[in-house]
Formats: C-alpha cells, structure tokens, sequence
C-alpha cells in the first residue's frame, strides 16, 4: 500500500472506512444509541475524543511499550480517557449522559478504538495517528447522526439536537396526546432495518462507482 | 530492555499512575457541578413533591447538614446528607440520601419520612448504573415500585416481600430492588442511630 497523505489518512474515514458501514465495527452503540439525532451525535463525539486522545497518546508512547503487554496499556490509556468523558458529560450536559446512559462506560470496549490503537497509532506517527483518530471518529459520527435522525425523524416525527437547551424542531406534525408515527423504527428492530437499509444504499453507490472507473 | 519482566512491570505501573492522578484531578473538578445538578434537578423537585403536601415551609435544600459516618474498610470518609423539614421551625420530616452497592456499582436513593406520621413519604434514586430495562427501572419515579414505598410505616424497617415484607420487587431485577430496599433501610437504621444529630437543630 502506497504512503498515504494525512489528508488521506482523515478523510478515508469518512467514507472508505467508515466505521459501522465500511468497517462494520462498532455496531453496540451504533444500534442501541440511535433513538435521536441526539444521542447519535452525542455518542459520536465522545467517542471521537476518547479515539483522538488515546490515539495521539499510544502513537507517542509507541517506543517504550513493550509488545508484550502492549493490550492492557491500551486498554488502559483508553480506559481513562473513557472515565474522563464520563465524568465531564455527566456534570456538564446531565441530560445526554443520562439517556447514553451505560453506553458511555461501555466506549472502553468498542472496538473501533481498540482497533485504531493496535492497527494503526501503534505503527505511525502522532501526526497521522491524530488524522485517523479525527476521520474516523467524524465518520462514526455522521453515520450515527444520520441514523439517529432517520429514526426520529420516521418514529416520532421530530429532530432533537440538543435536549438540554431545548433546540429541536417537530418537522411532521402529530395529533393531540399521539407520541410516535411509526414506533418501530425507535425499538431496537428498527435499528437493525435502518442499518441494513443504509449499508445497502452504500453497497448500490460504491458498486455504480466501481462500474463508472 | 523492553521484553524484561521489570519494564514491562515499570510502564503499566507507571502508566497507571498518571492515569489515576488524572482521574483523581477530573472528578475533583467535575464533582461540585454534578452535586450541584443532583440538588437542583432531582432532590429539589423530589422534596417538592414529598414535603409539599404535609406543608413543611423551611427552605430544605439551605437547610441541609452533612454527618460523617467513619470510614469504610478501604479508608474513605462515608458521609450522610441530611434534608430537615420544618414546619413553623421544629422538624417534623427529614429526607437522608444512602447508597448500597446494587448491580452495576453504588445505587444513591433518598428517602424522605414523616416524622410525625411515622410513615415513609416516598423514595427516588438518585444515582444509578443498573442494567438498562430491568434494573435500572429503579431511575424511573412512574414504576410501581418506586411509588409504593409512600405511606409505608418504617419502625421496624422494611423488607421485599420475598423476606416477609410488604415490597414488591422489580420482576428480573432482584438485585437492585435487594440494593433499593437496603438504602432505605440504612436511612432508617441512621435515623434510629444518629437521631439527635438528625433532629437537632
């Protein structure tokens, strides 16, 4: 494989290896998060800084872990980096860690980050490692933004972008007393159909694109 | 060097380390808003709702003490918050804040009782990391279990019915209903034990 620039290296995971359609990695909280734009983003960004920090941080630190036990550092580094958005999300925005709820400890085990740690900080510099992180992490982001907004928007008919500040928008409106449109796409089913959905949307586009080269 | 047991050993300690360091400045910093949240968001309006109706009129929340209660077998200071209700200035319902370890860590409830009445006012969690869908029910006001705890006499302690008495457990969560009931019953122990200090002024 030839080098890559560091444009490369961030923009790859924004469509090449986006993380639950590409890579099909992460897909714990890529099904169980997505009720709401909200906590599709939410999760998102949390998880785009612990991958960043634990990336830039194993990428620096790659020379003096042994190889041997170089697993549990990671988990370790990563592990903190974890706690330490735990506790921030919990004091500044009560609302979204309440409804991430448990699936923010559970960052530790995603494997995406993991995966970064070991495939790529753990083989290149801080420089590209934190060009990955980013991508990647954007990636996961939007692909859970957009899930999360498809469901809410076909489940209760309303967008929320920020509960705790009240931005939101009903865009289909529903009778008096009336909570969702189509209450399945906000159990979990619907997020297995939505994601089947849009990994093959995905499938159609790449394979036009394969045919149009 | 790097494949010797004493490095390896070195670099996880020391990794570790800096990694408890940190965490330990993060939660210095992030607890006062967290704590500051809890009494605004979830004990006020709780206390609202249970000291509202038996028409206590201090302002709870100024009034509130913290008792330590000796340290735990790892050395931390366990501390009691206490909210006194007053009515025309003496005390006639409290509401103690405990926490017993449930499924997935400390599980924090308030309990407010009735001095007066002798009889639970009602409970509320405050701080939970219960198993989503089952035991973590326990952090939703509406479940039936959360509200029958109101107007239950406390004197002799309260029990799960599957020991004999009158609380009905969460189906598939027994723990952390076994966790619920134990807070609650260490509010009512702590209410015998340190009563003066709890009904001092």
């Amino acid at each position: 494989m030839a080098k890559r620039t560091l444009v490369q290296e961030f923009t790859k995971g924004l469509w090449e290896q986006i993380p639950p359609f590409r890579l099909v990695l992460g897909l714990c909280p890529t099904l169980a998060v997505t009720k709401s734009l909200e906590g599709g983003w939410g999760m998102g960004v949390a998880t785009t800084f612990v991958l960043v920090c634990s990336n830039v941080l194993i990428s620096l630190l790659r020379p003096i872990i042994p190889p041997k036990i170089r697993v549990p550092v990671f988990i370790l580094i990563i592990a903190t980096f974890v706690v330490i958005v735990e506790l921030v999300m919990k004091a500044y925005t009560p609302a979204l860690s309440a409804s991430l709820g448990v699936f923010i400890p559970l960052i530790v085990v995603n494997c995406i980050i993991l995966g970064r740690a070991e495939a790529f900080a753990s083989k290149n510099g801080v420089a590209a490692s934190t060009a990955d992180g980013l991508g990647i992490g954007i990636g996961f982001t939007l692909a859970l933004a957009v899930l999360g907004s498809i469901r809410e928007l076909v489940g209760t008919g309303a967008l929320t972008i920020f509960s705790q500040a009240d931005l939101g928008m009903r865009i289909i409106p529903l009778p008096e007393g009336q909570e969702f449109l189509f209450k399945f796409m906000v159990d979990p089913p619907g997020a297995f159909v939505m994601l089947g959905v849009m990994l093959m949307v995905m499938n159609i586009i790449n394979e036009r694109q394969a045919k149009a080269a | 060097m790097r494949d010797k047991i004493w490095f390896m050993v070195l670099v996880l300690g020391v990794i570790g380390a800096i990694a408890g360091v940190a965490l330990a400045g993060v939660k210095t910093l992030t607890d006062p808003v967290i704590e500051k949240f809890t009494l605004e968001q979830k004990v006020k309006p709780s206390l609202e709702a249970f000291f509202g109706p038996i028409g206590i009129d201090n302002d709870y929340i100024a009034d509130r003490v913290t008792l330590e209660l000796g340290k735990d077998d790892i050395g931390r200071m366990q501390r009691l918050t206490v909210f006194k209700g007053k009515k025309g200035g003496a005390i006639t319902a409290v509401a103690l804040q405990t926490a017993a370890p449930g499924y997935g860590g400390d599980l924090t409830v308030l309990t407010a009782f009735d001095i007066e009445g002798g009889a639970i006012l009602g409970v509320k969690t405050l701080d939970q990391k219960e198993t989503v869908g089952l035991g973590a029910r326990v952090g939703d006001d509406s479940e039936p279990f959360i509200q029958q705890w109101a107007g239950k006499t406390y004197a002799k302690g309260v029990a799960l019915s599957s020991d004999g008495g009158e609380i009905d457990a969460i189906s598939g969560a027994t723990i952390s209903s076994t966790a619920f009931t134990e807070a609650v019953n260490k509010a009512v122990t702590l209410l015998g034990a340190r009563n003066a200090e709890i009904m001092g002024e």
